[in-house]
């Protein structure tokens, strides 16, 4: 799975944008049209405002506290990788790497990320078998990865908590249904301990945790373009990926993708929802609100 | 399983292992679309969402489903064009790496990956040619050459004949090139042909029926044992009795091939259709004179190893009906030509399934002529009550070493023997191996004891 040499080409592109739908509508278009065969591989960083993103077959009424989310302006998205539901805001970068399928090893990527990170700022973050990475001592989870394959292309992204509140992560993460779903949606796994790299390094930014990846990144290639990009402009020029934002918005996809799941009410009152929608219930209810 | 020691092909359904079909439109085979390895480390992934049901037409390329493994969301594309007419899982239904996602009816020709492509159901595995069975590299992300429209299995046919599919025109849908727009581009509608290592030696075999059905199976078949198959069941129970051991060894037959090249026209005069098997024979015989004990048989309670004055070699022969194994009369007193057309006399009553019973009895030694098909080693079974048989793969041209030390193109052919070891011992095997090996690198030596 891991093979040596990565390539003659990379590229790194860092968003200007701080909305996670256009961010994750410019991912899911590179990883739709650019060609790593071509053009070589990419990574994309950027960091958004506090926003829940739940995994391609996760189900939000399990995974997100709704109403704390709703009322404290956190957005609910959901990505189209597959893996666990995090928590991120300004305090935390994603990163991106898009390969091909076959050159897709994300021990690897978590390898040379945990080093450069390493030694850029007293901290130590160790990759775990489950791809994640913890900050040593005390297995204080920073980042989760999740991973996306088709047509022979593949992109690994990662969150990386450099600074966060961890009191409102802890709450928006917690959901006050989730003992009363029955489904077959990926149930996330939810983290012993959550640290960020700041609670050991006092000094560590986003900004230089970027920088430093980079530079490792770089390092990785006999040729590396770094770019900037506009991803605000970009989205809403390019008819594509304003195709894509649209839908990452919709509530179909959002709420409507979950998987059929069973909601037990109380005096155990059952009610099925499929595609974000009730069909079926032993129960009446009253129109009066 | 015994039926896998083959003297000869044995399969009574299908007997060429490569072939090709033309498509036809009365009946359109189904391909179970294999879950391909997705290289996360697992076997079983989780099918998530479908994109197609029963009855959908799908492209290649087309999105079948999503699988996620734990935290890799995968979309599978398909590798063929079709028609879906069965899932095999619903969703949430877990999906094991090799095993099959959907059957797609497919138009044209397509082969599956990582089967070999025979059809037939109670296949017996053949000793393998070297070439074996398709990679699959029709990855997910395949490029199309150009704007070429063409299955992964018609542009390996065009690969592998060097032809530039935007040079072929395609009969199928939307332009698409088939299979037989390729062969038609080469000349050769039908062919027998394989790829691979080259196989010189010629067959006996006849001319393959063109165009002939291909489905597979929709549901099991029982296949009755009958006439051929009956008999090998029957001396192949008896055969694996004797404790067995094989003796292998390579020979180089330039000389023969010069040999052969030589005494063509001059069989043709004679009506005789000489290929490599008589010199195999004339030599073993041969090299029995001096070995009696490997042309000899045991009496039931083995009390007796009867050392045979006759040499009536016997040999494995694929007919339609099934193996037949009869064998030539007194080789020590035939020549050369005479060998062969008795040869000749022995296929053509094998077509017909016409051998007589004085041809399958009293047989003594026995040869194998697999290399015909393909193979190089193989592992033959002993025809009770005989105490030795010779498996003798193909003629293939590989870099060897002369007496100086160069790098040289040989031909050459792999023999494995195998004796009853409860009345043969190995030194005497691999010195009656020796001569044979010795006869048949210089001819002359056959030469010298011409009567």
């Amino acid at each position: 799975m891991c093979t040596i040499s990565r390539g003659k080409i990379g590229k790194v592109l860092k968003s200007t944008s701080n909305c996670i739908f256009e961010n994750l509508a410019f991912e899911e278009h590179i990883f739709r049209t650019h060609s790593v065969e071509k053009s070589g591989e990419v990574l994309l960083m950027w960091s958004n405002r506090p926003t829940v993103v739940i995994g391609r077959h996760q189900n939000p009424w399990t995974e997100v506290n709704l109403p704390f989310c709703h009322e404290n302006d956190i957005e609910i998205v959901r990505r189209h990788s597959g893996g666990g539901t995090v928590y991120h805001d300004l305090g935390n970068l994603n990163i991106s790497l898009l390969t091909t399928h076959a050159q897709h090893c994300r021990p690897k990527n978590l390898k040379f990320i945990s080093d450069a990170l390493n030694q850029q700022f007293t901290i130590n973050i160790v990759p775990t078998p489950r791809d994640d990475m913890e900050l040593q001592p005390g297995n204080r989870k920073c980042s989760g990865t999740a991973a996306r394959i088709a047509r022979g292309q593949a992109y690994h992204h990662l969150t990386l908590l450099v600074d966060a509140d961890l009191k409102i992560l802890n709450n928006s993460l917690k959901s006050p249904y989730r003992d009363q779903i029955e489904s077959n949606a990926t149930r996330s796994v939810r983290a012993p301990a959550v640290g960020f790299l700041k609670q050991d390094d006092r000094n560590a930014n986003v900004d230089e945790a970027r920088t430093a990846i980079m530079e490792a990144y770089r390092k990785l290639f006999e040729t590396c373009q770094i770019e900037e990009v506009d991803v605000h402009r970009r989205v809403h020029q390019n008819e594509e990926i304003a195709k894509i934002l649209e839908e990452l918005k919709s509530w179909k996809w959002i709420y409507g993708k979950s998987p059929k799941f069973k909601f037990l009410g109380e005096n155990e009152t059952e009610i099925e929802v499929k595609d974000g929608l009730i069909i079926g219930t032993d129960q009446q209810f009253s129109t009066d609100l | 399983m015994l039926a896998a020691r083959l003297l000869g092909t044995s399969s009574r359904i299908v007997k060429f292992n490569r072939h090709f079909h033309t498509a036809k439109a009365s009946f359109l085979p189904i391909v179970q679309f294999k879950l391909s390895d997705i290289g996360e480390g697992i076997a079983e992934v989780q099918v998530k969402e479908w994109y197609v049901k029963e009855g959908d037409t799908i492209s290649q390329f087309d999105k079948v489903c999503e699988v996620q493994s734990d935290k890799a969301a995968v979309t599978i594309s398909s590798r063929y064009d079709g028609v879906v007419r069965k899932l095999y899982h619903d969703v949430d239904g877990m999906a094991r790496v090799g095993q099959a996602l959907i059957d797609v009816e497919v138009e044209g020709n397509v082969e599956e990956e990582d089967k070999p492509k025979k059809e037939a159901p109670s296949s017996t595995p053949e000793v393998s040619k070297s070439s074996s069975s398709p990679p699959s590299t029709a990855s997910e992300g395949a490029h199309p050459e150009g704007k070429v429209l063409a299955t992964p299995a018609v542009r390996r046919i065009a690969i592998e004949n060097n032809v530039k599919l935007s040079s072929v025109r395609g009969s199928g849908r939307d332009g698409r090139i088939l299979k037989e727009d390729v062969l038609k581009f080469l000349g050769q509608v039908p062919a027998d042909h394989s790829s691979g290592s080259t196989n010189i030696r010629t067959t006996h075999q006849a001319p393959l029926p063109t165009a002939k059905s291909y489905e597979a199976l929709k549901e099991d078949v029982a296949v009755p044992i009958r006439g051929y198959t009956r008999a090998m069941i029957k001396t192949m129970t008896e055969a694996l009795k004797i404790p067995h051991f094989g003796y292998n060894d390579e020979i180089n037959v330039d000389a023969l091939v010069k040999l052969r090249g030589e005494l063509k026209d001059f069989a043709k005069e004679r009506h005789v259709k000489l290929s490599y098997m008589p010199f195999f024979i004339k030599a073993a015989s041969l090299a029995l004179l001096e070995f009696p004990g490997l042309n000899a048989t045991t009496d039931d309670k083995l009390e007796n190893v009867i050392h045979k004055a006759s040499h009536n070699i016997c040999l494995a022969m694929d007919t339609p009906g099934g193996l037949v194994v009869p064998n030539i009369k007194n080789c020590e007193q035939r020549s050369i030509f005479e060998i062969a057309q008795e040869i000749t006399r022995l296929m053509e009553a094998g077509k017909r399934q016409q051998i007589g019973r004085e041809d399958l009895v009293g047989g003594t030694f026995t040869l194998s002529n697999i290399g015909a098909i393909g193979g190089t080693y193989a592992s033959p079974v002993i025809f009770p009550p005989q105490v030795a048989i010779g498996a003798i793969g193909k003629i293939e041209r590989l870099p060897r070493f002369d007496r100086h030390d160069n790098v040289i193109a040989a031909n050459v052919i792999k023999v494995s023997w195998c004796a009853d070891h409860r009345v043969v011992d190995g030194a005497t095997m691999a010195r009656f191996s020796n001569r044979w090996k010795f006869y048949l690198e210089h001819p002359s030596a056959m030469l010298a004891q011409l009567k």
